[in-house]
């Protein structure tokens, strides 16, 4: 047998439901190690950063970057990664779209520092001291990573391979990419550039509840918590917004089969021109009742309104990757700062 | 599939010289990829300069032509018709052609010679974009040249009458055991709204229904209907089922014998229930199919009246008949049911001396009996509006709108009955105005007042037993003009009260019209296709025919012109046998599709199937609208020649030409409204901003919202969507929709820091330049103070 596949896997802006999901693999983790050895698991393993650094150039076979990029130490360890590693894998939604933390986007480093160490309830800080790249303890500088205006994804920092969306990626793509890692070894064989693990059709398609939905309008959108789903009908059905319909399939329907409708971790699929749009070119064209001719415009307009939130609920995941990937200031020229 | 293009800049003799340097124009197309040749023409729309055009494009190999002159769309000399069809003479199958709108959208509009070149050079460009795309229109669908005809009343008969003259082979199906509709349930129908005088149903029922009856090409079922549909490439797949034939229509010579010996009865269809039947028996004499038929809910199968047929013709074995035939094209006369008043106390409709219009019928053709208890009655007094016109004026409830034939019925039948017996009294209660319109009925109306008949203006607001088949009327009179003081309540004695009830779509036909697509207002009654002032007949799905009371209450006389205006609109498809699919039909990829149905759901015009494979959109069905693509959350459905490629490719080369720092407005115009609107700010030679730029989309609605996210991200500075005017859509509701979606995108952009005003709907009807222009300075004003637009800015810098 050939040597063993060389892994190694950070953590970047991301919650580390991804290192347990890959500690859930349990048995079938240690099956991996006879043909991988993990150099480099900071969750996990006690290497270092500088056991990683010390590989030569492409020495590493496969590399998996968990997390969305925010800070300057992130995007040197993507670049790092993608620098030892012959095959860079966007492990997660935060990776491969940015996240939740990508959320972040709608706010800047001034707004959210203003908030996590000024505003919230919880916080004393009368000083208003809040992180800088530098500055001096007791006469010793001190350095953080720099905090970035914008979250980035991974392929939005270096070259990615292929993509294993999931907020945590399930327990079956995983296996896909312990696939991917045992053709590796035996055959060299890669992934086509770009491959995402994911179905190339969106969840409605192989969605149990598909059948129940009858293509009807929906009067009125609702929150999960305002009503009890019914467990058998599709949550669009139900007034529920499903990302379903513009999410790529293949998580498995964990959400769905705990009666929660998709929230859209697996992301676009390849033909959207934006992650938000496409639901939200669907969620309005059924929004309402199919009386448009008979009544005043602002009744008209009421079950689009009840759709709340629309970059949260739609960019959940996606925020970094869509058209417009962050929030911007659209002021007039002479007020512009 | 790109082609070789000639590309002909008209100068229109000056008028687009005047404001356009088309020597510029010329020179910049001819630098375009796969163009063969752009010159400049001072005219083409003369028949012997288009000949030329021809002749020039035949001999370089050409067979994609781009026009910049005048619209394609408004222009009176050289429209998108007229091109079409000089571009067939190239003798080439797929010849293309594309029209930059130079004229009315440039030369007419801007005043600055250089920036009218400007833009002109980019509309070239943009349809250039375009035609490098283009791909020709969907093949032909053979369609079967059968048609089936629900409802057999005046108009459904006359529609298979005029088609079984041309040939064409019809199925009719009729829920009730006799032909003729309510014309034979009215003992005489006014003959029109002209001609003061009436007709015996007893003569014209048969003799109308004897030709479809006779005819060969047309079968007819009676005690049918329509149990399923199918629409399946362009065609109706149609299961009917139709009650068992007991009695052999070919040898029952209606002798009656069975009915004489039959044990059992049932309330008589024909008279509304005023008289019984036997279970066997026909429903009057001169009911066409002239045989006799059982009611199976009433026949307890004791097979008396078998051996009393003379001519064997009785069968108690058979059983129903089911069966499914492909159909080209339908007619839907279902016809109306009488609004049921039960569910109105103030009526009494349960007393036996209040009657429907309909009632009455059958009560003057046997000689004015009161059906309480057979006495001629003295007093009766006809009740307008019986719940019709409800409103917040009127006490009793109902539908909304006026049943219109009602008013002339009224007075057709007090006429009958004065001359029938001047002894009774006849009063008739009418809320706010009597309608008898045109010149038969009007005078008839005014005939009677002058023999003294009362007309009382107010409303019915209930009725009570008096005793002895008694009934007392109270009325709130209605004096025009006095508002305030209420007047005192009138009481008006009668021992017949006729309800001229309000009319409503027949029971069922609900289900009819959702099986075969055609959409209903919230009435009930079908939507007409737009412009509905030349489609009359036409449903919003292709081939599917409203006509005669289903549309709406009528006379029998426009519901046979109802017939036969169907028939004729139908014909040219049924006698090809086959249907052009439009040039930008749509198409649903089954790889990408994921039976979301959301497409089904925004179609206006039936044409979405959902199969095993997934959504799939008949062409033969598609109107083109994009709906279906721009709802699409996975872009699988995708309308062509107007494919978010296309579109985005037009955006791409939009505003080459445009100096920097001036604002980049896209207009996003529906085909047929708002585009016209733009075309009529050139007509009428207003001046607008040179920094806009037309894509003509196919509805306002074939906007998606990735699209119009992707136009700002390749740097639109502002971007209006138009639509045709509200209850004025081509697609019933595709103006509302985009509406909806801007509103949502809006707030998407204004979470993301883009000021809203970027983007922008309204609803622009042709003549509504003014408005577009308003909005267009209105934009370009907010834009000049806003800047470039920071989505493209950010983006690019990403």
């Amino acid at each position: 047998m050939a040597a063993k596949v060389k892994i190694a896997m950070t953590w970047a802006a991301a919650c580390g439901g991804c290192d347990v999901a890959l500690l859930d693999l349990e048995a079938k983790l240690l099956e991996l190690t006879r043909i991988a050895d993990l150099v480099y698991w900071p969750v996990a393993l006690d290497f270092k950063r500088r056991n990683l650094a010390a590989l030569p150039d492409g020495g590493l076979d496969i590399g998996l970057y968990n997390g969305a990029v925010r800070t300057s130490e992130q995007e040197e360890d993507a670049l790092l990664l993608r620098r030892k590693a012959r095959l860079l894998v966007a492990c997660g939604s935060c990776a491969c779209f940015g996240g939740v933390p990508g959320l972040a986007n709608l706010s800047d480093r001034e707004g959210i520092f203003a908030v996590a160490y000024g505003s919230t309830p919880s916080t004393e800080n009368p000083e208003g001291v809040a992180p800088e790249p530098r500055c001096s303890v007791n006469g010793n500088e001190r350095t953080l990573p720099e905090f970035h205006d914008t979250v980035k994804s991974l392929a939005q920092v270096v070259p990615v391979d292929a993509f294993l969306p999931g907020c945590p990626p399930p327990g079956e793509r995983l296996e896909d990419l312990a696939g991917i890692v045992a053709r590796f070894a035996a055959t060299g064989e890669a992934p086509p550039r770009g491959a995402v693990l994911a179905s190339d059709k969106a969840l409605c398609d192989e969605c149990p509840r598909n059948g129940s939905r009858k293509g009807g309008r929906v009067s009125e959108f609702k929150r999960p918590h305002q009503l009890l789903a019914d467990p058998e009908v599709c949550f669009l059905e139900q007034g529920l917004i499903c990302m379903g319909i513009a999410t790529r399939g293949g998580c498995g329907l964990s959400c769905i089969r705990a009666n929660m409708p998709c929230r859209g971790c697996f992301g676009p699929t390849a033909q959207a021109l934006d992650p938000a749009a496409e639901a939200l070119s669907a969620l309005g064209s059924i929004a309402g009742d199919a009386n448009e001719n008979d009544v005043p415009a602002h009744v008209m307009k009421r079950a689009v309104q009840s759709i709340r939130d629309l970059a949260g609920t739609c960019y959940r995941f996606t925020l970094p990757v869509a058209l417009l990937n962050r929030a911007v200031r659209d002021v007039p020229a002479e007020k512009s700062p | 599939m790109a082609g070789r293009i000639g590309v002909f800049v008209c100068e229109c003799k000056g008028q687009v010289t005047g404001t356009i340097d088309v020597v510029r124009v010329a020179a910049a197309a001819r630098a375009l990829p796969d163009v063969e040749f752009a010159e400049q023409v001072d005219m083409l729309c003369g028949e012997a300069d288009l000949g030329v055009a021809v002749r020039r494009l035949r001999d370089r190999g050409c067979d994609r032509m781009l026009f910049a002159g005048c619209s394609p769309r408004s222009s009176l000399k050289f429209p998108e018709e007229r091109i079409a069809r000089v571009m067939g003479g190239l003798g080439q199958p797929d010849a293309l052609f594309e029209v930059a709108n130079i004229r009315e959208q440039c030369a007419w509009q801007h005043a600055d010679r250089d920036l009218a070149t400007r833009k002109a050079v980019d509309l070239v460009r943009m349809a250039h974009a375009r035609l490098l795309t283009l791909e020709p229109p969907p093949e032909p669908v053979p369609l079967p040249g059968r048609a089936l005809v629900v409802g057999g009343g005046p108009a459904g008969l006359q529609a298979a009458k005029d088609l079984d003259a041309v040939g064409v082979d019809v199925t009719l199906v009729e829920r009730r055991p006799w032909l003729g509709g309510r014309l034979c349930q009215l003992l005489r129908v006014y003959q029109s709204e002209g001609w003061p005088s009436v007709c015996d149903s007893s003569c014209v029922g048969p003799v109308q229904c004897k030709g479809v009856l006779l005819s060969e090409r047309i079968q007819a079922y009676t005690r049918a209907r329509v149990t399923a549909v199918e629409r399946v490439d362009g065609r109706f797949r149609v299961t009917i089922a139709a009650a068992p034939e007991h009695v052999d229509p070919a040898r029952c010579i209606s002798c009656g014998e069975c009915a004489r010996v039959c044990p059992e009865e049932t309330p008589r269809l024909a008279d509304e229930g005023l008289s019984r039947r036997k279970a066997i028996d026909k429903e009057f004499e001169r009911a066409l199919p002239d045989s006799y038929s059982i009611v199976e809910e009433a026949c307890t199968r004791c097979g008396a009246c078998v051996p009393a047929c003379p001519t064997q013709a009785i069968d108690l074995e058979r059983a129903p008949r089911r069966f499914t035939v492909d159909y080209g094209a339908v007619f839907l006369a279902a016809g109306v049911d009488a609004l049921d008043l039960a569910a109105y106390p103030q009526y009494l409709r349960s007393h036996p001396n209040v009657v429907s219009g309909i009632e009455f019928e059958q009560i003057m053709a046997r000689g004015f009996k009161r059906p309480s208890d057979g006495g001629v009655p003295e007093q009766v007094v006809f009740v307008q509006c019986a719940g019709s016109r409800a409103g917040p004026d009127k006490e009793v409830g109902g539908v909304p709108y006026c049943s219109k034939t009602c008013c002339a019925v009224t007075v057709k039948q007090v006429d009958r009955m004065a001359a029938a017996n001047p002894a009774i009294e006849a009063t008739v209660v009418y809320y706010r105005d009597m309608r008898t319109y045109e010149r038969a009925l009007e005078s008839l109306y005014q005939n009677l007042r002058n023999v003294g008949i009362e007309f009382v203006n107010g409303e019915v607001t209930g009725i009570e037993g008096a005793g002895d088949g008694r009934l007392a009327l109270q009325v709130a009179p209605y004096v025009p003009g006095e508002a305030g003081e209420e007047p005192e309540p009138l009481r008006l004695e009668a021992d017949l009260v006729v309800l001229a009830a309000a009319q409503e779509p027949a029971r069922g036909s609900a289900e009819l019209f959702r099986m075969f697509g055609a959409g209903t207002d919230r009435h009930g009654f079908p939507i007409e296709n737009q412009p509905r002032l030349f489609r009359p007949t036409e449903s919003l799905v292709n081939r599917v025919f409203v006509v005669g009371e289903s549309t709406g209450p009528k006379a029998v006389q426009q519901c046979a012109e109802q017939g036969s205006a169907a028939a004729m609109r139908a014909l040219p498809e049924l006698l090809a046998g086959r249907t052009l699919p439009p040039r930008f039909a749509s198409r649903i990829d089954p790889r990408r599709c994921i039976t979301c149905r959301v497409c089904e759901t925004v179609c206006p015009h039936g044409a979405i199937r959902i199969t095993e494979e997934g959504a799939c959109s008949d062409p033969a069905f598609c109107q083109a609208c994009g709906l279906c693509a721009a709802a699409c959350p996975v872009h699988a459905a995708e309308l062509r020649n107007f494919s978010d490629r296309q579109i985005l490719a037009q955006a791409e080369v939009a505003f080459r030409e445009l100096p920097a720092g001036e604002p980049r407005i896209l207009a996003m115009l529906c085909y047929w409204c708002s585009y016209s609107a733009a075309d009529f700010a050139g007509v009428e030679r207003v001046k607008a901003p040179a920094n806009y730029r037309v894509i003509r989309m196919r509805c306002s609605s074939s906007v998606n919202t990735g699209l119009v996210l992707e136009m700002f991200r390749m740097g639109a500075d502002g971007i209006l969507v138009a639509g045709c005017p509200e209850k004025s859509c081509h697609h019933l509701w595709g103006n509302f929709l985009a509406d909806k979606r801007t509103d949502l995108a809006r707030a998407l952009l204004s979470q993301l820091g883009v000021e809203p005003g970027r983007l922008r709907f309204e609803y622009i009807g042709a003549p509504m330049q003014a408005k577009l222009m308003t909005a267009l300075r209105d934009m370009d004003k907010k834009l000049r103070q806003l800047g470039p637009n920071p989505a493209a800015r950010a983006a690019g810098g990403a």
